[in-house]
C-alpha cells in the first residue's frame, strides 16, 4: 500500500497538531478518583471472568480506532491510497456521450459501446487512480479505483436530450504529483473542444444515416404548410420514405425519397387540405425510415401547427417550473399569472386554460384546466394508490418517452370506476402503450358540456420529462385539446433554455442540438422576443443559427467541481470526503465496541 | 423489660427505650414463633442426638456416617441416616458481621445487624433459650459467652452497642475458631452482607484440597458439626455505592486494596448481575441441606425486616 500524496502540507500540520493535543490531553487528564466500595471482591471476580474476552476485545477495539483515526487522517489530508500497489500515473478518462455515440458500428455495438469496450481497456491497464467523466454530466469521479472505474463506466449511456460539452476537468492537483495520462474517446462528431494533452481515441466509422434535420409547420391565414428538411449523412446513396402524420397517427403524407451521398432534400408541404385532422390533432411528426439506418435518433421530429390567435394560459403563483419556462418560450401562448383563489373565478373571457403545478383551488375553476399532481379536491378522484418508480421504469427503446423516468405517481380511478375520467388518447400516443398507466387523465370529451379537465399524475419536476422531445407537443396538444379544437397552440419540440454573453436564448434544438449545428435552421431565434415571435418565412433560405458559436454554458457537475476545488485548502475532495464518513462510521463502532469492553482496566 | 433494664442502657444510640419498647413489641407479635424454634421453652423437635426415633432422610456429604442406619441400607440399598428426637434446650449462636464492609455504602447495613442480633437474642433469652452473640471479622472479635435468662439482654445490647465494623470478613476462621471448643448443636444465626474473601471456600473445598485430610468446605463443615445455619444477607441496594461513570480507583473497605475500574452502565449491570448469581449460589447451597437464607434488604422498617426474616427463615409456625 503506497500513499500517493499529501495534498496539503497544511492538512500534516493540523494532523501533527491534533496528535501533539490529543497526547498532552492524555498525559495532563486529570487522576481517577477514588471511591472506597465495601469490597472489590465482585469486581475482581468480574474481571477476572473477562479477562480473556477483554483481551480481543481491547484488541480489536484499538485496531477499529486505529483504523478510524487512519480514515479521518485520509480524509482530511487528501491521503489517497494508489491502487495495485505500483501507484502509476492518474488516468482521465472522457466519454463522449453526444447523441451520435447511438449510432450502430459494422458488427452491431453502437460508437458507444464501443468507446466503453476501448476506455475498459485502457483503465484496467492502468495502476493509478481514475479520473472518469462523460460529455453530457452523467459522470463525473475522481481518484477512482481500477474495479470501481469499470463498474462505474458500464453505467455511461446517450443522452440525447443534453448539450455536449467537454467536462471540466479538474486537473490541478494531480498534474503536480505525476503527469496524468487523458484519454477522450469519442466519434468525432461532436464539437468537443479537449484540452491540450488530450489523446483522442476515435469509435467513429462511417455508417449508413438518414435524418430529419428541419421540421417546421406554419399558419398564415388559412394556409397551413409544413417545412421537411432530410439530409443523407451517409457515404451511399440511399432510399428512404419519408412519413408526415399527427401524433394521433392519421398519416398525411408518404413520400418515398432518393438521396445521394450527403444529399439533403427539403420540401415544403401543403396540409391546408387537411386542416380538419389537423385541428384535432395539431402535432405533426415527420418520419424518415432507411433500411440499415444507423442512428434511430435523428428519425423523427415533431412540429405544432401554430395557432390562429394567441392562447391565454392562466398560472397560478410566480414559481419558475419547468412547465412555466416551457410555456413561456411557446409562440402563440400568452402566460398569466394569478394567485390562487382568482382561478376560482376565472371566467372564459380572460383565460383559454388553466395550468396548476401540484395545488389546486377548493372549487374547480370554471376553465379548463392541467392539473399536475394536484393536491386531495373534493371536484377530483382521489387516487387510490400511490406508485413508486419501479412502476415506471424503462419503457420501451425507440418510443418518444424513451428512458421517461418519474419518481411516484399517482393512481386514479380508470375509465370503469369513474366514467368522467378517460385516459387520453393523447397521451396514450405518447406513451406508445408501453407504460403501465396512462400518462394523462382526461375529463369529459371534446364535444360535452361542462368544463374539462386533464391530470397529470405525477409530479413534471419529479421526472424527466421536461428532457424529453415529446414534452412540448405533449404539452401543446393537451392545451390545445383543453382550450378546443379550433385554435391550436404553437409548440416547438426540444426547445431549451441557453444562457450566453448577450443573455439568454430560447433555442429550438428539436431533439438533439448536434444535428443542427452542422446544418441551417428552417426558422430564427432571437433574444429578447419574449417568445411572441413570428414565424419565419418557410424555407431554406432561412436565417442560420450557428450552434457552435455559442460558448458553454450550463454544465452540471461543474459547480461541484469548483466547490471541490474551493476546498482545496485542505485537499478535501469528493472521495475524501467519503473517507471521512467512513472514518466517523468507524470511529463510531470502535466507542460502541469500546465503550462494551472497557471497565475493569486492571 | 424491666425499668432497671431501661435506665442502664440510657445514653445508648442503637438501643435507646424507644427500641426496647420495638423488641418487646416484636416479642408479643413472635409468640407464633414455631415450637423450638429458638430451643428451650419448648421440647425440641429438632432432630439430632436423643434417645427417641424421630425420622430417616437421605445421606448427604457431612453428615456423621455413626447416624446411618445400616439395616435400612441393606433393605433399600440407600444411605438413610437416622434421625433422633433431641431433648432440652439447644443454644442460639448470634455471628454479627463487624467488618469494614458493613458500613458501606450506608452504616444502616450495621446497624440493622446489630439490632436483628438484639433481636434475636431478645426473644431466644425470653423463651429461656442459650444465647451466644459474637462479633466476627477475620476471626471472633467479640463472644458474650453463653448467656441464658432475660436479664441478659442489656449485656448483649451494650456489646453491640460498643463494637465497631473493622477489618476484613473471614467467616470460616471465624466459624472454626469458635466451634473449635466443643460446642453444643444448635441453631446458627449469621448476620452479614457475605462480601467476604473466603466465599468460596463455604460452598467447595480449596484447590487442591481434595485429599484426605484436607479442609471441608464451611458448609459441609458446620453439617458435620450438625449445626443448623440461617443466612441472613444484609444488602442496601437503594444506596448507590458508585454514583458516577468513568475512571474510577476503587478502594477495598476492609483491605485496602486498589482496582480500576472504567464504570459504565453495562458494567455496574454486570456487577449487579454478578451479586445476584452469587447470592442464588448461596442459597441454593443452603437449600439443599435444609437450611434457610434470607437474602434482606436493611432500608426496610426493622420491625417489618425482623418480622419478614423470620417468616422467610421458617421460624414462624
Amino acid at each position: 500500500m503506497i500513499f500517493e500524496r499529501l495534498s496539503s502540507p497544511l492538512a500534516v500540520a493540523l494532523l501533527a497538531g491534533i496528535a501533539l493535543v490529543v497526547i498532552a490531553l492524555y498525559w495532563l487528564r486529570p487522576p481517577a478518583p477514588a471511591v472506597t466500595v465495601a469490597s472489590t471482591l465482585t469486581w475482581r471476580r468480574l474481571a477476572e471472568r473477562s479477562k480473556r474476552t477483554r483481551r480481543w476485545r481491547r484488541l480489536l477495539s484499538l485496531l477499529l480506532s486505529l483504523a478510524a483515526a487512519a480514515a479521518m487522517a485520509s480524509a482530511l489530508a487528501g491521503l489517497r491510497i494508489a491502487p495495485r500497489g505500483a501507484g502509476g500515473p492518474p488516468l482521465v478518462v472522457v466519454v463522449d456521450t453526444s447523441a451520435t455515440m447511438a449510432a450502430a458500428t459494422v458488427g452491431g455495438p453502437t460508437r458507444l459501446e464501443r468507446a466503453i469496450a476501448l476506455a475498459r481497456a485502457e483503465i484496467a491497464r492502468s495502476s493509478g487512480p481514475i479520473d472518469l467523466y462523460d460529455t453530457t454530466g452523467q459522470l463525473i469521479h475522481a481518484g477512482l479505483t481500477v474495479a470501481h472505474a469499470l463498474r462505474l463506466i458500464g453505467d455511461l449511456s446517450v443522452h440525447p436530450a443534453r448539450a455536449s460539452l467537454f467536462p471540466a476537468v479538474a486537473l490541478g492537483a494531480r498534474a503536480a504529483a505525476r503527469e496524468p495520462k487523458r484519454l477522450l474517446f469519442s466519434d468525432g462528431v461532436s464539437a468537443l473542444e479537449a484540452p491540450a494533452g488530450f489523446e483522442r481515441r476515435s469509435v467513429f466509422e462511417p455508417a449508413l444515416n438518414v435524418g430529419v434535420v428541419a421540421f417546421e409547420a406554419a399558419r398564415s391565414g388559412s394556409l397551413v404548410q409544413a417545412f421537411v428538411e432530410v439530409l443523407n449523412g451517409s457515404l451511399e446513396p440511399v432510399v428512404a420514405e419519408l412519413l408526415l402524420d399527427t401524433v394521433a397517427g392519421e398519416v398525411l403524407v408518404r413520400r418515398p425519397l432518393q438521396l445521394a451521398p450527403a444529399e439533403r432534400w427539403s420540401g415544403v408541404i401543403d396540409l391546408a387540405p387537411l386542416a380538419d385532422v389537423i385541428a384535432s390533432s395539431p402535432v405533426l411528426r415527420a418520419r424518415v425510415t432507411t433500411p440499415g439506418d444507423a442512428l434511430a435518433l435523428d428519425d423523427r421530429a415533431f412540429a405544432p401547427v401554430p395557432l390562429g390567435r394567441p392562447l391565454r394560459v392562466a398560472i397560478a403563483g410566480a414559481e419558475a417550473t419547468a412547465v412555466r419556462r416551457v410555456l413561456g418560450l411557446v409562440a402563440g401562448v400568452s402566460l398569466h399569472a394569478y394567485a390562487l383563489d382568482e382561478i376560482e373565478t376565472l371566467g372564459p373571457d380572460r383565460a383559454d386554460v388553466v395550468v396548476l403545478e401540484e395545488d389546486a383551488p377548493e372549487r374547480a375553476p370554471s376553465v379548463p384546466a392541467l392539473l399536475i399532481a394536484p393536491p386531495s379536491r373534493r371536484w377530483l378522484p382521489e387516487p387510490e394508490a400511490r406508485l413508486g418508480p419501479s412502476a415506471w421504469s424503462a419503457p420501451a427503446a425507440g418510443t418518444a418517452l424513451e428512458g421517461l423516468r418519474v419518481e411516484s405517481i399517482d393512481r386514479y380511478p380508470m375509465a370503469d370506476a369513474d366514467p368522467a375520467f378517460l385516459a387520453s388518447p393523447t397521451s396514450e400516443d405518447f406513451v406508445e402503450a408501453q407504460l403501465p398507466l396512462p400518462l394523462l387523465l382526461r375529463r369529459g370529451d371534446a364535444g360535452s358540456s361542462g368544463p374539462r379537465w386533464v391530470i397529470v399524475p405525477f409530479a413534471i419536476e419529479g421526472s424527466n420529462l421536461p428532457e424529453r422531445e415529446a414534452f412540448p407537443g405533449m404539452l401543446a396538444t393537451v392545451l390545445l385539446e383543453l382550450a378546443g379544437a379550433e385554435s391550436n397552440p404553437v409548440v416547438e419540440p426540444g426547445i431549451q433554455e441557453v444562457s450566453h454573453s448577450r443573455g439568454t436564448e430560447a433555442g429550438r434544438f428539436a431533439i438533439d442540438s448536434r444535428r443542427f449545428a452542422e446544418v441551417e435552421q428552417p426558422t430564427l431565434f432571437d433574444a429578447g422576443d419574449g417568445g411572441a415571435r413570428a414565424v419565419a418565412p418557410l424555407g431554406p433560405a432561412a436565417s442560420a443559427v450557428n450552434h457552435s458559436e455559442w460558448p458553454p454554458v450550463r454544465f452540471e457537475g461543474r459547480e461541484t467541481l469548483a466547490l471541490a476545488s474551493s476546498a482545496g485548502l485542505f485537499g478535501i475532495s469528493r472521495v475524501s470526503w467519503r473517507h471521512l464518513l467512513l472514518g466517523i462510521a468507524l470511529a463510531v463502532a470502535g466507542l460502541e465496541l469500546w465503550t462494551r469492553s472497557r471497565g475493569i482496566t486492571e | 423489660m424491666r425499668p432497671a433494664q431501661a435506665g442502664s442502657l440510657a445514653g445508648m444510640r442503637l438501643f435507646g427505650e424507644d427500641f426496647l419498647a420495638r423488641l418487646e413489641r416484636l416479642r408479643l407479635a413472635a409468640r407464633r414463633l414455631a415450637p423450638g424454634a429458638l430451643r428451650g421453652e419448648h421440647r425440641s423437635k429438632r432432630r439430632g442426638r436423643g434417645i427417641e426415633f424421630a425420622d430417616y432422610r437421605p445421606y448427604v456429604p457431612g453428615d456423621d456416617i455413626r447416624d446411618l442406619d445400616w439395616g435400612a441400607y441393606l433393605r433399600f440399598d440407600k444411605l438413610l441416616l437416622r434421625l433422633l428426637e433431641e431433648e432440652g434446650d439447644l443454644p442460639l449462636y448470634v455471628f454479627v458481621d463487624g467488618s469494614a464492609s458493613m458500613t458501606l455504602p450506608d452504616p444502616i447495613k450495621f446497624d440493622r445487624a446489630r439490632q436483628m442480633a438484639a433481636a434475636f437474642a431478645y426473644i431466644a433469652l425470653n423463651h429461656h433459650d442459650r444465647v451466644h452473640l459474637v462479633v466476627f471479622d477475620q476471626g471472633v472479635r467479640a463472644d458474650s459467652g453463653a448467656l441464658r435468662g432475660s436479664g441478659q439482654i442489656v449485656r448483649i445490647l451494650r456489646q453491640l452497642e460498643s463494637v465497631a465494623s473493622a477489618g476484613a470478613t473471614d467467616l470460616r476462621l471465624a466459624l472454626t475458631r469458635f466451634f473449635s471448643v466443643r460446642r453444643r448443636p444448635g441453631l446458627l444465626v449469621v448476620l452479614s452482607d457475605l462480601l467476604s474473601a473466603d466465599l468460596d471456600a463455604w460452598l467447595e473445598a480449596a484447590p487442591g484440597g481434595d485429599g484426605p485430610g484436607a479442609p471441608l468446605p464451611l458448609f459441609d463443615w458446620l453439617r458435620a458439626m450438625s449445626q443448623d445455619l440461617l443466612l441472613v444477607h444484609l444488602e442496601t441496594p437503594g444506596h448507590d455505592e458508585l454514583e458516577r461513570f468513568g475512571e474510577t480507583l476503587l478502594v477495598d473497605a476492609e483491605t485496602g486494596e486498589e482496582l480500576r475500574v472504567d464504570l459504565t452502565p453495562g458494567l455496574l449491570e454486570e456487577h449487579r448481575a454478578e451479586l445476584d448469581r452469587r447470592a442464588d449460589e448461596i442459597e441454593a447451597a443452603c437449600r439443599r441441606r435444609g437450611w434457610s437464607y434470607v437474602r434482606a434488604d436493611a432500608d426496610r422498617p426493622f420491625d417489618d425486616l425482623v418480622m419478614d426474616t423470620f417468616r422467610r427463615g421458617r421460624l414462624l409456625g
